[in-house]
């Protein structure tokens, strides 16, 4: 009986274990939306985003840059 | 992603000093995926590499329009950078006057393939695709899909009943890599972003607003709340409501099994 009670109790914290460190669960830390907005403040103003691909391929071209085109549901500087 | 990781260092000095940055909403595309709205002071969520590849999509582009990379869904900042001297080193080969198309093309490959390969372990770890992703990979595609690794191991499991094993599917970091070892340099007018994007269930929802800064679910899902994206790629709703009763049921069993494991141990 005993055997059998350290035997479930290994398995639960087994599972425990297996969701604990399941990357889904540690990648689980949320940002507050003050943060989040902070961020997103941050980005949207140091960094100019143009929204026509021909008008960022005329820019990398004068710098030499590459161009890193996001596509995304909704805006970069609002609802997403 | 934009609060997540484009905000972050080294990502954020990285796209000011090396990049021209560029972004559309892809709302009314065909290959897009579905979300729910969230407003600017939402809560984000940390995540897995290529986490939401119908939602978000990155492409780093030569200056004459040549697709060098593309990385679907998010990306940790670290691994995105790490992608970026890719971009880097393959924007060099494109452009060098001395090679051949053919060689350019071959170095591609090459380096794609190469890549991916050298990657570090916690990128990898980083990589994992999200289990909803892999159920509805295993469920929908399980002997055609490119991001399964092993299918006998998902039958094994699913004979016993047991959980999806990781070792069955291939990581994101290693699907993006040899999705693009399969094309040459291409313009970015003729990548096939709906093919190259498709992995995974189209809803992604990481329930962003309903959790407590533990990560706990505090909330739950009212009818009526606005989604975004092609919601016609969505399930019906008596499939989901399903589907959504039987996750249920798994939760609340496996609560109940920790919960008398560590009462058996008293």
């Amino acid at each position: 009986m005993r055997r059998q009670k350290l035997l479930t109790a290994a398995l639960s914290m087994g599972t425990a274990l297996a969701c604990w460190l399941s990357p889904d669960v540690l990648a689980q830390r949320v940002i507050p939306g003050y943060v989040a907005q902070q961020r997103v403040a941050r980005l949207t103003a140091q960094i100019q985003w143009h929204d026509r691909l021909p008008d960022a391929l005329a820019e990398a071209q004068r710098e030499g840059k590459l161009v890193f085109w996001v596509q995304m549901l909704g805006q970069i500087g609002g609802a997403t | 992603m934009r609060a997540v990781s484009l905000s972050q260092e080294p990502a954020f000095s990285t796209l000011q000093s090396h990049f021209v940055c560029g972004v559309k909403d892809i709302s009314k595309e065909q290959y897009a995926g579905v979300s729910r709205k969230h407003q600017q002071d939402g809560q984000a969520i940390r995540t897995t590499n290529g986490a939401g590849p119908h939602n978000l999509q990155v492409f780093m582009l030569s200056a004459d329009g040549t697709v060098l990379h593309c990385l679907p869904g998010y990306w940790d900042p670290r691994d995105l950078v790490y992608e970026m001297g890719l971009a880097w080193q393959l924007n060099q080969v494109w452009t060098d006057p001395s090679l051949s198309r053919s060689q350019k093309d071959q170095l591609f490959r090459q380096m794609h393939l190469a890549h991916e390969r050298q990657h570090p372990a916690d990128m990898v770890f980083r990589s994992r695709m999200q289990s909803f992703d892999q159920k509805y990979e295993a469920k929908h595609r399980l002997l055609t899909s490119d991001t399964i690794r092993d299918p006998r191991l998902i039958t094994a499991s699913s004979a016993s009943a047991g959980m999806l094993p990781q070792a069955a599917f291939k990581t994101t970091d290693e699907i993006v890599h040899e999705r693009m070892a399969l094309r040459p340099f291409l313009p970015f007018q003729e990548f096939d972003v709906a093919s190259y994007v498709d992995y995974g269930r189209p809803l992604y929802d990481k329930h962003e607003d309903q959790r407590n800064l533990n990560g706990q679910r505090v909330a739950f899902d009212r009818e009526g709340e606005k989604l975004i994206g092609n919601t016609d790629s969505m399930p019906s709703k008596r499939r989901a409501r399903r589907g959504g009763l039987g996750r249920y049921a798994m939760q609340r069993g496996l609560q109940y099994f920790v919960r008398h494991g560590v009462a058996s141990l008293r």
